[in-house]
């Protein structure tokens, strides 16, 4: 079933970032690199048990300035803005591709939640004949997708992907597939949320899983991670096409896999058996050894659960002990976003090489066995490195990205 | 010019008259909630020009409501032209 090899590892050919650190690709590496950490109180939570959010700061690119931006759901204003930077750097210019041989895969956990909070307050406060019509294409979980296909023109296979924190990941898992299987030339891929709303917060606090106090990945103390919103994206191409327009790329996408827990509906496996899988096979499916793996970006939540179990799939793993960073501390917790901003994150300590920090770090688990990055960038990423991505529901995928 | 005057209060209607006061309320949700440039808000121009889909004349009518309390079916919205709905909007906002 293994299909030519370069159709198996497409190119990153351009990434986009809208994070916590900033509206675009510089200002979120030197923010994630600099270990700033973006958590402040927030007015809107004001109340909760937990108020603590790290938000985007002001989004602006000139894409969002076209009539019938205005009305949009803020997530798909975060995945435009992503996937038009990511095509920028790219040099793809949608007026001049094959529309229908790009596909766009997008992830995402929950659609647009603020636009369903005021549709839900007008039902109640005024009744139904004054809900918006905009009210659906601004929720919809699709929407970001169908966004990114009208805004630029993209008319290939056009999914919206959705396994909770692991989606960014496994969006660009499925990407990856349609050009292995012929069925597009580019994929542009996006993780995008926002779901910052009183509701979500609520339901979170339920669960456990969120700190009043800020993201600590792999710290002693850790008790949590922070919500947050943002976008990632990444321009995936067959290598022939990037090559035949002489684009360079930033890395390879050489490995992918998943699997599911099966064992709760948000408790991570105590011994982290599906995420070792998914780990295990996106090494094989790249064809490299775990001794190959220079740095991990890991899943990192910063709850007590994530952390220790993730260490001990990457400890029994990874015997030599790759250098290890969790971007939720600087970034908070971007949920379905999550694993497409990381994987563009690695892309980037691939190409400077340098593992940047997990911010928030103070006191590390001696418990864990395994080198986690704190205070200063470490030099040197290594040839390959692997982002992992865990989500609610069992999902687990693992991304295995090469230097270019 | 209609872009960038001052919102009118419906108390000041023994100043401005009812129509203009209606005119100038729509043309002000053409340009801030349907981003339409404020060159192509003119009087004569068709309102399905101004509002290009089925969702957009749907949003208006319940910004009309909401906005000017007057209820307007999509059907009349669509056959005019901006000032001729600002006209039937006016009519009967006065009739109230």
């Amino acid at each position: 079933m293994h299909g030519p090899l370069s159709r198996r590892s497409p190119a990153v050919t351009g990434i986009g970032l809208v994070t916590p650190a900033g509206c675009d690709r510089e200002s979120t590496w030197s923010g994630v690199l600099g270990g700033r950490r973006t958590a402040a109180p927030d007015p809107a939570l004001e109340g909760l048990p937990v108020a603590l959010s790290c938000r985007v700061p002001e989004l602006d690119h000139p894409v969002l300035r076209r009539r019938g931006s205005g009305r949009l759901d803020r997530v798909d204003r975060l995945a435009l803005a992503a996937v038009a930077q990511a095509l920028d750097q790219a040099g793809l210019d949608p007026e001049q591709w094959d529309g229908s041989r790009v596909a766009v895969v997008t992830g995402g956990g929950m659609g647009g939640l603020l636009t369903q909070d005021q549709a839900l307050a007008r039902l109640a406060d005024r009744g139904p004949e004054f809900v918006s019509p905009y009210f659906l294409t601004g929720y919809l979980i699709n929407m970001a997708c169908a966004n990114i296909a009208l805004r630029f023109g993209t008319t290939g296979p056009a999914l919206s992907t959705s396994t909770a924190c692991a989606s960014g990941t496994t969006a660009l898992g499925l990407a990856r597939d349609l050009i292995a299987t012929g069925q597009c030339d580019i994929a542009l891929v996006c993780g995008a949320e926002s779901a910052i709303t009183r509701l979500m917060v609520a339901g979170f606090t339920q669960i456990g899983a969120l700190s009043g106090t800020g993201s600590r990945p792999f710290d002693t103390t850790r008790d949590g991670f922070v919500i947050a919103e943002g976008a990632g994206a990444l321009v995936l191409e067959r290598p022939e096409h990037a090559a035949a327009r002489a684009a360079r790329p930033l890395a390879r996408l050489i490995g992918y896999a998943a699997s599911t827990d099966a064992h709760h509906l948000v408790a991570p496996h105590p011994e982290g058996r599906g995420a070792e899988r998914a780990v295990r096979a996106a090494l094989a499916d790249a064809g490299v050894a775990p001794g190959d793996v220079g740095h991990v970006n890991a899943h990192g939540t910063a709850t007590r659960q994530n952390d220790a179990i993730e260490a001990g799939v990457l400890r029994r793993v990874f015997p030599h002990r790759p250098p290890v960073t969790s971007a939720k501390g600087a970034l908070g917790h971007t949920l379905g976003a999550a694993g497409a901003i990381e994987a563009a994150l690695t892309v980037l300590a691939l190409a400077k090489d340098t593992v940047p920090p997990t911010a928030g770090l103070g006191e590390p688990d001696s418990g864990m066995g395994i080198d986690v990055v704190a205070g200063p960038a470490r030099a040197h990423a290594g040839e390959i490195a692997v982002s992992n991505s865990f989500g609610f529901g069992g999902h687990n995928a693992v991304a295995v990205l090469a230097r270019a | 010019m209609l872009h960038g005057a001052a919102k009118p209060q419906m108390r000041d209607a023994v100043t401005i008259s009812a129509q203009e006061s209606v005119l100038h309320a729509i043309s002000e949700l053409l340009i801030e909630k349907f981003e339409v440039p404020a060159d192509e808000v003119r009087a004569d121009a068709p309102m399905r020009e101004l509002l290009t889909d089925s969702l957009m004349v749907v949003e208006m009518a319940i910004a009309v409501h909401e906005t000017l309390g007057v209820k307007v079916e999509e059907e009349e919205l669509r056959a005019t032209t901006l000032a001729g709905f600002a006209e039937a909007v006016g009519a009967r906002c006065t009739d109230r």
